[in-house]
């Protein structure tokens, strides 16, 4: 038999399942952007030095 | 006339002609105006200054398309909440800078006030036109609704004005040479900042709460319980990619107005983007957690789920990803592509909540009529045309030399 009040679950599921995902997501971005490319692989080598 | 008086004319006449016209007499500075572009925008102008004062004169019925069930159209979804949340700049480089100490970003703080005070001047503008009696508008102080979120908006919005107003006064004190008043300014400049924070959180989330009374009204996609958090972060992310639209108009047209050493441009907007890459990011999670916690998954697969996601992806998460790439390889010209395509985002995210997706379900759907959308026209072209001639006169571009040293 289905509980109807127990439906609530579910939705909390999928916040605290997605509130994880982007911790996990926001840490490796962060590192990403905030990071330098490793030499050779800066797609704009001109540029590279410009702006550090 | 005594000699004194004659002097004094003397060096009224010398400061009117270097100060305002530039140093050109004034046949050669009207000269001077005509050009394709001024003729254009006094058009722009005229045309939306006079829908203004035709507005007062035959009332709203007249002069839009507004009605009781749609109260809000144009100028409340574009000139006033897409003109206080592009005018974030502010209150975002003026924290980062005078409170977080990011001292680097200094040279760019004075236009991004400019831009801020200009925009919310002329989004109380546009506020005044659509109130049906703006004159009324004192009782809000005489009565204040302190449980209202509307009120909250107001007076914020009345205060952070004010506070604005005597930021910018610091370069027009300069302009005038004016040290005494210039110096005590600068020493509450500190204290302005911190309540410039403290309005801007409260009004530009408040400005999200309004609608928390409306949610059978609103899209259940763009409404959540959250609305408020989704504007006060969505402010941010304004106020960065503002200033990097505006840093690289500004730095290219009034290059000539830049005294002393340049600032590196690119290297500023490379470090905006790195920050317009996390708070976008975070922004887009934060909207999915609005969809969640609604369970309106379902929606997303309906036309206006289509459209929402044209919002959040194409206008959220991509320029999240442009901004993370451009910052990590140095490419500046793709932080400015992802800056516009931010500005672009939200100032539809501002007209999905406020028009578009409000009464989404009614049989009719407002359409601005050619009188909103001619006034709207007119304001923004009035601020650009009130930020040029600023910029062109006073000490926006860089400080003072004469007054340099200072902090702000």
């Amino acid at each position: 038999m289905e509980n109807e009040f127990l439906n609530i679950y579910g939705a909390k599921l999928v916040e605290y399942g997605l509130a994880v995902v982007y911790m996990i997501l926001f840490v490796g971005y962060w590192r990403w952007v905030q990071g330098e490319p490793a030499p050779g692989t800066n797609p704009d080598p001109k540029r590279a030095g410009r702006a550090s | 006339m005594d000699s004194t008086a004659v002097a004094a004319t003397a060096s009224w006449q010398v400061w009117f002609r270097e100060k305002i016209l530039l140093g050109m007499d004034l046949r050669t500075y009207l000269r001077s105006l005509f050009t394709p572009l001024n003729a254009l925008a006094a058009v722009l102008i005229v045309f939306g200054l006079t829908v203004l004062v035709y507005r007062f004169a035959a009332g709203l019925g007249a002069s839009t398309n507004l009605s009781q069930a749609q109260p809000w159209g144009l100028w409340i979804g574009f000139d006033m909440m897409s003109g206080i949340v592009l005018a974030a700049g502010g209150f975002t480089l003026g924290s980062a800078v005078h409170l977080f100490g990011m001292h680097e970003y200094h040279p760019i703080v004075r236009p991004a006030i400019l831009t801020a005070f200009l925009g919310y001047v002329l989004a109380v503008v546009g506020l005044m036109a659509d109130l049906g009696k703006p004159w009324n508008f004192y009782n809000m102080m005489v009565t204040p609704g302190s449980a209202s979120a509307l009120f909250e908006v107001a007076c914020c919005v009345l205060m952070y004005t004010t506070v604005l107003l005597l930021e910018f006064l610091v370069p027009v004190f300069e302009w005038l040479g004016w040290r005494k008043v210039h110096e005590r300014l600068e020493k509450a400049m500190l204290a302005l900042t911190v309540l410039s924070v403290v309005f801007s959180t409260m009004h530009q989330s408040a400005l999200g709460s309004l609608f928390l009374i409306a949610p059978a009204k609103l899209h259940p996609l763009w409404y959540s319980p959250y609305i408020f958090i989704f504007f006060f972060i969505s402010a941010i992310c304004a106020g960065i990619s503002m200033v990097i639209v505006e840093g690289s108009l500004t730095h290219r047209i009034f290059q000539h107005r830049i005294t002393g050493a340049h600032a590196d441009m690119d290297k500023l907007q490379i470090g905006l983007g790195k920050a317009g890459a996390i708070v976008l990011f975070a922004y887009f999670f934060l909207k999915m957690q609005g969809v969640a916690e609604g369970e309106h998954w379902d929606l997303l697969l309906t036309g206006w789920g289509a459209w929402f996601l044209v919002e959040i992806v194409g206008f959220v998460l991509v320029p999240s990803l442009l901004y993370g790439y451009g910052a990590r390889y140095k490419k500046v010209k793709l932080v400015r592509t992802a800056a516009v395509l931010t500005v672009i985002g939200i100032v539809l995210n501002r007209l999905n909540v406020s028009v578009i997706a409000y009464n989404f379900d009614k049989p009719t759907h407002y359409v601005p009529s050619w009188m909103e959308v001619s006034m709207s026209i007119g304001l923004v072209t009035l601020g650009v045309v009130a930020f040029r001639w600023i910029a062109n006169r006073m000490p926006i571009m860089s400080e003072d030399p004469n007054f340099a040293g200072g902090e702000f």
